[in-house]
């Protein structure tokens, strides 16, 4: 595409509107990044309530398993079976009493998942568990909890321990409290399955949700189903770490943000719309504003340039209501508009004009006699003409030089000037001290007048002329010729029968004024 | 309007909340314990009798083992020697914590009879339970 082609309105209105639909497309995209911040956001925030509420469960957890504890080793039974034990009667009892609430049940059953009780010495090393329960565990304490269990103070010893542990099958919780109250005899181990409670999450956070054993084996699911909604629903996950720091439980819940979308895709319509409304309101005002103080100054420069281009060199170019750049243009335009104007009208003027006389030159006269003719003819008017020359101008240049020839010529031209006044009549230098003048509108009788009182003033001037034999005073031949301008009588015509009355002047002896009947042939010889 | 409203209220309930009664930092000729030198003085020192000054229902629900249950308002002194046989048996008071009065009282009452070694767990209950210390109902 040639860029002349492309006009400033075209490309501005084109920058504006592709600058528009960019901003669109730039909402559109911001919109969509912040509607992933907001899920992303609120992700994190589903995630920290599931962390609390997991905090919250291990807390439950904790205290009901050492209510447990405390509960079972006041047992009367618990307290003979291990007497007996110590007192080496085997740990069968002690293995039953121990089986008792895992088989049977106990209070707060229903709130718990006991898994298996075990019974420590002082120095923590296992002497008996209950053959119910889970199967498969080591035979000795988790090692965070023999870890944070050894070395105690005596005081520190009484007090309970507790924490989520890996299992070969599956995380476990281990609360460890003392036996024997004040006077420590031993430790009891509550072992409970956390997943019985973490499902419990569910109905905390209303999100249906799905455990995972670290090892991704589904342990759990809510009853209220974890089936998505085509977008309707967020997954958020939470890992529950064991004490020793290991992944135990992947928690995955479900959080129904079709409300959020919807608020959120409200929102989104709602600032593009405002936005694109916005843009279109401000493209609306930048292009009235464009389009007053720029397209349409810019328009009417361009009409009036082209028409002062054409030739029309009147025109100005507007200044009123523009800007300063366009105002400051169209003054220099118009500066320039006027200088070429007068550099033609002087050119025009050198170019019709005798440059020694200062009256027309016969390049102009012919262009006016041309004029005069046709304005004759089509008004139907006489058309005069009157050939003058001086006499013995040869003699004259002989005598007083050809400087002094000028100067005659020059005041002859003067007092033709002064003596033809009509504005439409023109004088003019045909060829070296022969003059014509054309007389529109004049008849034979005007025109003869005129050529006697050219011939008055001349005499009355009296220009010496040394050489002339007819006084001593420069005197003129005067041919005049008179017609109506129409086919028979062309211009060529005129100047034919002008330039023979005078060649008949000439011939009569010089200082006379001849007119030549064009109607009437011969010529008609007129005396001073 | 409404935070005004909010706020004058809690300006209003923030000195009925100054008015509620706290146990005294300390008690003259009292040794104030925490719950593990407690344990440790339980561990060395055989006589001692803690007396739980709490309601009998508050006691049944959970206290300190080997506790006796004796409420600061039905202590006498016949009553508390009953508990405690000589003026320098180790006693020791607890209720349920800074903010019960109970134990306070109780045991300025056993210092003005005359008992020499009184020991005061100002803690009480909630600071023994909170530490999941052995309880016994």
């Amino acid at each position: 595409m040639q860029i002349e082609r492309i006009s400033l309105k075209t490309l501005t209105v084109s920058i504006v509107i592709v600058l528009g639909l960019v901003s669109v497309f730039l909402l559109f995209v911001t919109a969509l990044f912040f509607r992933d911040a907001a899920l992303k956001s609120q992700n994190q925030s589903l995630s920290r309530v599931m962390d609390v509420a997991a905090q919250e469960v291990v807390k439950q957890l904790h205290n009901q398993a050492f209510t447990l504890g405390s509960t079972f080793q006041n047992r009367t039974e618990f307290r003979v079976a291990l007497e007996q034990f110590r007192q080496g009667n085997g740990s069968a009892a002690l293995r039953e009493v121990l089986d008792d609430p895992i088989a049977k049940g106990f209070v707060g059953a229903v709130t718990l998942d006991l898994v298996k009780l075990r019974l420590y010495d002082l120095d923590l090393k296992m002497i008996a568990q209950s053959d119910a329960g889970i199967q498969g565990l080591t035979p000795h304490l988790t090692p965070l909890l023999h870890d944070q269990a050894v070395g105690r103070s005596s005081a520190e010893r009484l007090k309970a321990l507790g924490g989520i542990w890996i299992s070969p099958a599956g995380p476990l919780y281990s609360v460890l409290l003392p036996v024997g109250g004040l006077r420590l005899t031993g430790y009891i181990e509550v072992v409970v399955n956390p997943t019985f409670n973490l499902a419990v999450i569910a109905a905390m956070t209303r999100m249906p949700l799905t455990i995972y054993s670290a090892s991704g084996k589904m342990l759990s699911q809510s009853e209220n189903g974890m089936s998505g909604h085509g977008g309707k629903t967020l997954e958020v996950e939470y890992l529950l770490r064991a004490d020793n720091g290991e992944d135990a439980y992947r928690l995955v819940g479900l959080a129904d943000v079709a409300q959020l979308n919807l608020d959120m895709a409200r929102s989104g319509i709602i600032g593009v719309l405002a936005f694109i409304a916005l843009i279109g309101f401000s493209v609306l005002i930048g292009l009235w504003v464009f389009s007053y103080f720029l397209f349409l100054p810019l328009g009417n420069m361009q009409k009036e340039m082209e028409r002062s281009a054409l030739g029309d060199l009147s025109v100005t170019v507007g200044q009123k209501n523009t800007l300063k750049e366009f105002h400051a243009l169209a003054a220099a335009f118009n500066t320039m508009a006027r200088k070429v104007e007068r550099n033609i009208h002087e050119l025009q003027r050198l170019s019709s004009v005798d440059g020694l006389t200062g009256v027309n030159n016969r390049r102009q006269f012919d262009l006016s006699l041309q004029e005069e003719w046709l304005r004759a003819q089509r008004d139907n008017q006489e058309l005069s003409l009157l050939m003058l020359d001086i006499d013995y101008f040869k003699q004259y240049n002989d005598a007083y030089g050809h400087l002094g020839g000028d100067d005659c010529l020059r005041m002859l031209s003067s007092l033709l000037r002064e003596t033809v006044q009509r504005p439409g009549d023109v004088v003019a230098r045909y060829g070296g001290e022969e003059f014509a003048i054309l007389l529109p509108d004049t008849s034979k009788q005007g025109a003869q007048f005129l050529a006697f009182k050219i011939a008055a003033e001349l005499a009355h001037l009296g220009l010496p002329h040394a050489s002339s034999p007819l006084g001593g005073r420069v005197t003129l031949s005067i041919g005049c010729a008179t017609c109506k301008a129409n086919p028979e009588c062309q211009p060529e015509s005129l100047v034919r029968a002008a330039d023979k009355a005078l060649y008949k002047a000439k011939e009569m002896g010089r200082d006379r004024i001849v007119v030549h009947d064009i109607e009437n042939i011969p010529v008609k010889i007129v005396e001073k | 309007m409404r935070a005004l409203l909010w706020a004058g209220l809690l300006a209003c309930s923030l000195p009925a909340a100054a008015d509620k009664p706290v146990a005294p930092v300390e008690i003259a000729g009292a040794v104030n314990v925490t719950a593990e030198k407690l344990v440790d003085l339980f561990a060395t020192t055989p006589q001692l009798v803690m007396i739980d000054s709490r309601r009998q229902e508050e006691f049944e629900k959970g206290h300190i083992e080997g506790a006796f249950n004796l409420l600061d308002a039905d202590m006498t002194q016949t009553s508390l020697a009953k508990l405690v046989a000589e003026k320098y048996t180790p006693v020791l008071f607890y209720c349920n914590g800074e903010r019960c009065l109970r134990s306070s009282n109780a045991a300025k009452l056993a210092l003005e009879w005359g008992y020499h070694k009184v020991y005061w767990f100002r803690g009480g209950w909630k600071e023994w339970s909170d530490k999941s210390l052995p309880v016994a109902k």
